[in-house]
This record gives structure tokens, sequence and C-alpha cells, in this order.
């Protein structure tokens, strides 16, 4: 009789646990992702997230920095919000150019940094504000990396978000949240 | 009976193993499709015993306090130094804007920016003492947070709101003002490493002198 009432007991809690669980895995993608995620504080490093083949690798914050290595690499990375290794190779090719040394091509506090404030041999910084804001607050801004494609960016104060074009030749209009999660879909390299 | 007793009790670990499987994307899965990596052509080593420990140090405080060391300070209108520079003037389609720039500014010779939907009318010019300023005539009115309203001032019957925007420290300025029924924004941003530069001044005598017909 013992035995009976403990393995119900054990029952009732594996039961406990698997509805746990169920409403965990079913319940929480469908939760709206609220604005302010990912890259979130106007300094990038201040967001308080590394991006990387294991943090955030399905992110629009992957787009945001595939978005920004496309600049000085001259478009050579898929804007898919998916921290791949060729985007990872890249990155560390965007560190090198931009800041001297790379740390294999993660997103850290210490990469964010660096080529936020980075400056362009003439001297002036490299992201540029447009002196352009929308009707929602998103003022136009600019990554200069030295190829001829800028990255199109966006910073949004009121929502503090950052946003970014994955079509800054054909559409820099278009501008997408850079979100922890993953909303975005597949962009050619400078589409 | 004990069969099924004994699944329940490892039946959380089974729906590990099943949400995992669900939650796993097509582009999780098309992600092990990627071609080799291509040749490094330059410098770079992505070698896999990279290790943070083996990055320069980066003093982050420092940096924070690099990039907030610009203090804005608004001093009384009569005491800004008049600009003497060239009047210029804007035109976006009946509008004509006339004003004038500091002196000794000069066209940006940087390409402007990307060709925005909102944008009538674009312009650009580089103060190097201080900043680049743009002017710009937009077909939207800009939204800007209240919280980053730092001054509000007429001239020449325009009203004018100003806004320590971007990272807040004075070194990226605003202002804003509806002419003829269209806005008109005259910004600002730091050029170089003049720790003197004062972009909210700028724009305000750049605003100041705006006049339409």
């Amino acid at each position: 009789m013992t035995t009976v009432v403990l393995v119900v007991r054990r029952a009732s809690a594996s039961f406990a646990a698997l509805l746990l669980i169920f409403t965990l895995v079913v319940v929480a993608p469908s939760k709206p992702v609220s604005a302010g995620s990912g890259m979130n504080t106007y300094w990038w490093w201040q967001s308080g997230i590394t991006v990387g083949p294991s943090s955030y690798k399905y992110s629009n914050a992957t787009g945001f920095w595939q978005a920004i290595i496309n600049s000085p690499t001259g478009c050579t990375t898929q804007v898919d919000g998916i921290y791949g290794s060729v985007t990872q190779w890249w990155a560390a090719h965007t560190q090198n150019v931009i800041i001297g040394s790379n740390n294999g091509g993660i997103m850290d506090s210490w990469a964010m940094s660096n080529i936020q404030l980075a400056k362009a041999p003439g001297g002036f910084t490299r992201l540029q504000n447009t002196g352009v804001t929308d009707g929602y607050g998103t003022q136009k801004i600019y990554y200069y990396g030295g190829s001829a494609s800028n990255a199109e960016l966006g910073w949004n104060p009121i929502s503090q978000q950052w946003l970014f074009s994955p079509t800054p030749t054909s559409n820099p209009n278009l501008l997408i949240p850079a979100l922890s999660s993953r909303t975005m879909g597949s962009y050619a390299p400078c589409a | 009976m004990a069969n099924f007793l004994r699944f329940l009790q490892n039946a959380p670990a089974a729906v590990i193993v099943i949400g995992v499987v669900a939650c796993g994307s097509p582009e999780a899965a098309s992600q092990t499709g990627y071609a080799a990596l291509p040749e490094p052509t330059s410098t770079v080593r992505l070698a896999e015993s990279a290790q943070q420990s083996d990055l320069p140090a980066i003093d982050l405080s420092a940096t924070t306090t690099s990039a907030t060391s610009v203090v804005l300070e608004e001093p009384p209108v009569s005491d800004l130094p008049r600009s003497v520079g060239e009047p210029k003037t804007i035109e976006a389609g009946d509008l004509v804007l006339n004003f004038t720039l500091p002196a000794d500014t000069i066209n940006d010779p940087r390409p402007d920016p990307a060709p925005y939907e909102i944008v009538v009318s674009y312009d650009r010019w580089l103060l190097e003492s201080c900043c680049d300023i743009k002017v710009v005539v937009q077909n939207v009115e800009p939204l800007f947070s209240d919280k980053e309203e730092i001054d509000v001032f007429e001239s020449n019957g325009n009203v004018w709101k100003i806004y320590d925007t971007g990272p807040n420290d004075g070194s990226v300025v605003s202002a804003w003002a509806s002419i003829n029924g269209s806005p008109v924004l005259v910004s600002a941003q730091v050029f170089g490493t003049n720790p003197d530069a004062t972009p909210a001044e700028t724009v305000r005598l750049v605003a100041e002198t705006m006049t339409s017909k």
C-alpha cells in the first residue's frame, strides 16, 4: 500500500512538472515581444547582451549586427538574424577593420563599444545622425564602415529601441527593430 | 499500469526533448547547410582559441566618460556670438528658407545620407571646430521625446523646440519648427574631438536666423 501511495505521489509530481514545462514551451513563444528589447540602449554596450553563435543567435539583434558588418566588409553577409559561422567570420573581419583586433567574431561589450565609438579616418564618428526624425520618433542614423554602403540604422528614444534596415540599397526606409527575438526574414547582403 | 506510471515519472524529460525539437526553426535547420567559410583574404584569424582574456582591456567607464564629456550649457541668447557666416537658401516646393550659417562653415564633403521618403529637402555643412550642421525639410512632423527637450524659443515668428537627442550628452542636438506648415529641422552632431564644441548653440544660431518666403 505504501509503495502504491509513493508511486502515485511521484506521478502527481511528474504531472505538475509536465504541466509547467508544457506551459513554458507552448506559451513562451506566443508572448508578445515588448518594445525595447535586444539593442535597447543608445550606447550599444549598455544593452547588457552579447550577440554571437551562443547568445541571441536567432534574433533581430543579430540582424542589426549583420547590417553593420556589411558596411566595412562590403556587403558580405546575409541579413537573416541567424548568427552562424559565416556571420561570425565576417564579424571578426569587421572587428579587425574597425577596431584593429578581434575576439573571434563575438559582439560583446568590448566589440560593441569600440565599434560604436570608432572614428573614421577623416576624424568624424562613424555613427552619424542624419538630422532626420520620423513621426514615430525614430532618428535616422547611419554607420559609415568605409565601403560604399553605409548601414542604415535608427534610434527611437521613446521606445528605447535600435532599428536597422535589411535593405539599405533598395529601401533604406524599411527599419526593423533589433529585438532579442527573431521576427525578421532573410535578406541578401546590402539588398 | 506500472509501465504507465514509470512513463509519467520520466515524462518531463520526454517533453523537454519534444519541446526542443518542436522549437527548432527552419532557419536553424538551414544553418547546417552553410557552405564552407570563405578563404581568409586578410589578417582575419578566427582562431577557436581566441579568448576574451586575450583582448586588450577596455575601460568602459572611461569610454562612457569620454562620450559624455560634452556638457550642455545654454547661455542666455544675448551672450551668444552672432553669426557672420554666409547666407544660405533651401527650397522645398513653394517654401523658400533663408538662414545664415556660422562663420568658417564649409560644405560637408561627405556623401549625403540615403534618400529617406519623408525628406523633401536636405543640406549639410561642416563647422570643423564644432559639428556638422543639417537643415532638413520633411513631409511629416517629427516626434521627439519630451524628456529630451532642452529649450523653446521664438524667432522671426517661428517657434523652435530644441532637443538633446542621441546619447543625451549634448553631442547630438536637433531643433524643429513648423514653418508655413512644413516641418523644418536644424540638427548638429559633434565633429572631431573638440571639447569646447557646442552643438546646441550652433543649432540655435542657425534656427534664429531662419526666415521664409
